[in-house]
């Protein structure tokens, strides 16, 4: 396996988006997560020393965010900041026999694994439309995840309607084969 | 009346952005009836726009992302 070579020059244009939902999902202001984007690219550059070539870029980068979503919740010292594990074994009659089991999460709630879920799911669909072409991809988040009208696009990127509807089923048809089919169950 | 399979394909994306004509909407109906396979695309189609809807993605503008390329060279 050759290493990985680090090329920040692509950073923000291969990874920003990526790593905002990242961010996003976990501090849910998009000043701050664009905020932590951006640190995250610093401390990249500054530390792109210590890369040892055995990871893909994105996966380090991620983890440099991670340390940055932490940070931010230790400096802002939230409650979430000063987590920290404390179970306590009730001591009067009534609740005798209530014991760790007991107190986990439920695990058929669905609500947190909606989060969870989505998530993913939104990490998936980012790395699939990552991987069409520039100008597909350009085409279908200007009107998908912008929803931009038809005729403002055309104006924008110099096209005509139908090229552009044309670039939009390669792209949805694309989304459809890399997207796991897990994703499409009804 | 009568429509290809691409056609069809077309104006089933169209749909998903809400932009088919009443009368494409039409012939796409008439197409379906009997074509399996544009039925399973295009089931398979508003299925992908839901997840789109759940995943909630947010992109950065080119604006901003012209930003964070400046900040970051100019370090």
């Amino acid at each position: 396996m050759s290493a990985t070579v680090l090329e920040p020059d692509s950073w923000v244009d291969l990874y920003a988006d990526y790593l905002y939902n990242y961010a996003l999902a976990r501090v849910s202001d998009p000043e701050v997560a664009k905020d932590l984007v951006q640190e995250t690219f610093f401390a990249g550059l500054r530390s792109a020393a210590n890369f040892k070539g055995n990871a893909t870029e994105r996966t380090w980068l991620i983890a440099i965010l991670k340390r940055k979503v932490i940070d931010h919740y230790r400096k802002i010292n939230s409650i979430k900041g000063k987590a920290e594990v404390r179970i306590q074994y009730k001591s009067s009659n009534e609740n005798e026999g209530e014991w760790l089991e007991e107190q986990v999460a439920d695990p058929y709630s669905l609500e947190e694994n909606d989060a969870i879920e989505n998530e993913e799911l939104g990490l998936a669909i980012q790395d699939c439309i990552s991987k069409l072409p520039k100008k597909q991809s350009k085409v279908f988040t200007m009107k998908t995840v912008e929803g931009l009208e038809t005729e403002v696009i055309c104006n924008e990127l110099g096209i005509n309607p139908s090229n552009l509807w044309v670039m939009i089923h390669r792209a949805r048809a694309a989304l459809m084969g890399c997207l796991n089919e897990n994703w499409f169950r009804s | 009346m009568k429509i290809t399979c691409q056609e069809a394909a077309i104006i089933s994306n169209k749909k998903e952005y809400k932009e088919a004509s009443f009368k494409e909407k039409l012939m796409l109906r008439f197409h379906l009836i009997g074509c399996v396979l544009c039925t399973g695309f295009v089931k398979k189609n508003s299925q992908l726009t839901r997840l789109f809807r759940q995943a909630r993605l947010q992109y950065l503008t080119d604006e901003e992302k012209d930003k964070m390329r400046k900040n970051l060279f100019s370090h």
